[in-house]
Formats: C-alpha cells, sequence, structure tokens
C-alpha cells in the first residue's frame, strides 16, 4: 500500500545469489576448473511468492 | 463525511508520502553518486590495467509499488503512452543497485563488465521489482 523497499526481501535474493553462485562454483570445480568467467545472473519470478535465480558462467582452466 | 470522502482524503494522503519519498531517495541516490564520481563504471568487458586483484561485486535491491502509482498506471494503460511514475521508480532501483554495488567493494578503483538485471517478483497481493547490478570490481594491489 506505501510503498518503499521490502529489505527482508532484498536479503532473502541475496542470499538466494549467494547460494545459486555457490552451485556454480561446485561445479566448475568438479569439472577441473581453476576459475569462472563472464558469470551473468538471471531472475524469474515461477509463480506467486516464489522465485528462481540462475547463475552461469564459463569454467576455465588456467596454466 | 461520507465513505467516499475519507477514502478519497486516504488516498490523496498517500500519494503525498510517496511522492516525497521519491524526493528523498532521489536526494539520497545522487549525495552517494556525487562521492563516488571519481570511480570508474563501464560496461567494457576488458580491463586495461595490470597488478590488480579482481572480485565480483553485487548489490540488489527490492522495491515494492504503492497504491497511487498502480491506480496512475491502469489509468495510464487504458490511453497508452509513457508511465513516467513508473520510469522514475525502475530508475531508483537500478541505481541504487549500482550504488550498492559500489559500496560493497570500498577498495575498489574501477567496475569493469556491469550488468543489470531487473525482474518483476509477484508475490500475490502486492508486486514488487527487484533490481539487481554485479561487476568486477578491480582492486588495486
Amino acid at each position: 500500500m506505501v510503498g518503499g523497499e521490502i529489505e527482508s526481501y532484498t536479503e532473502l535474493m541475496k542470499e538466494s545469489r549467494v547460494e545459486a553462485t555457490k552451485r556454480m562454483i561446485q561445479q566448475a570445480s568438479e569439472l577441473g576448473a581453476n576459475a569462472i568467467v563472464n558469470i551473468r545472473y538471471s531472475t524469474s519470478s515461477i509463480s506467486i511468492g516464489t522465485s528462481e535465480i540462475l547463475a552461469y558462467g564459463t569454467a576455465v582452466r588456467c596454466s | 463525511m461520507s465513505v467516499w470522502e475519507i477514502l478519497i482524503g486516504v488516498f490523496l494522503l498517500q500519494a503525498v508520502a510517496c511522492f516525497i519519498r521519491e524526493k528523498m531517495h532521489y536526494a539520497s541516490i545522487e549525495k552517494r553518486e556525487q562521492k563516488l564520481t571519481e570511480i570508474e563504471v563501464t560496461t567494457t568487458k576488458i580491463c586495461p590495467y595490470d597488478n590488480v586483484d579482481t572480485v565480483l561485486a553485487l548489490g540488489s535491491v527490492v522495491l515494492v509499488e504503492d497504491a497511487p502509482r498502480v491506480l496512475l498506471s491502469s489509468v495510464v494503460s487504458m490511453a497508452g503512452g509513457e508511465v513516467s511514475s513508473y520510469s522514475k521508480f525502475l530508475d531508483r532501483a537500478r541505481r541504487e543497485a549500482v550504488l550498492r554495488m559500489i559500496e560493497s567493494e570500498p577498495k575498489a578503483r574501477a567496475f569493469y563488465n556491469l550488468r543489470l538485471d531487473t525482474t518483476y517478483l509477484n508475490q500475490g497481493d502486492s508486486s514488487s521489482i527487484e533490481a539487481c547490478a554485479y561487476a568486477t570490481a578491480i582492486i588495486p594491489r
């Protein structure tokens, strides 16, 4: 009704993004990479009160 | 006083409150942007500097739509055209996200490959938008 920032939601989105990043790093290290470049985030609202955060990047191995 | 008069009064009060809040938010954004003018923030992918540390910097904000704005946009949508109150709303969210990203890395001198992601979050009874800004922070060694 009154507008403004929802801090708890901001916090939730931040935590979810950290979680998505962790999973991406986990997957990259399983592939034997030691760096991820060109990371992108994408968010979508799936249904009421639910959203999905996707993190993707290119896993590389520098020697 | 009839019920309608009370409802219109409440709506006008809300509209004024929203207007004031927007002005205050813009004032805060402009003040913080003034402080950070020497920091380079670009969408360029290649960084020309050597001997630097890089780290992923991220800033995000969730803003909720207020009732007067929703009503105004539904009035405008009947005729079509630009909803300037919504443009301002999104602009505020994005600039706030970029500022938070810069403030999250105080040692960084530049931010390369900036990307912005805006999403409409549907919560059933109310709707809000999330703006997220992320970039590679360049920290001198």
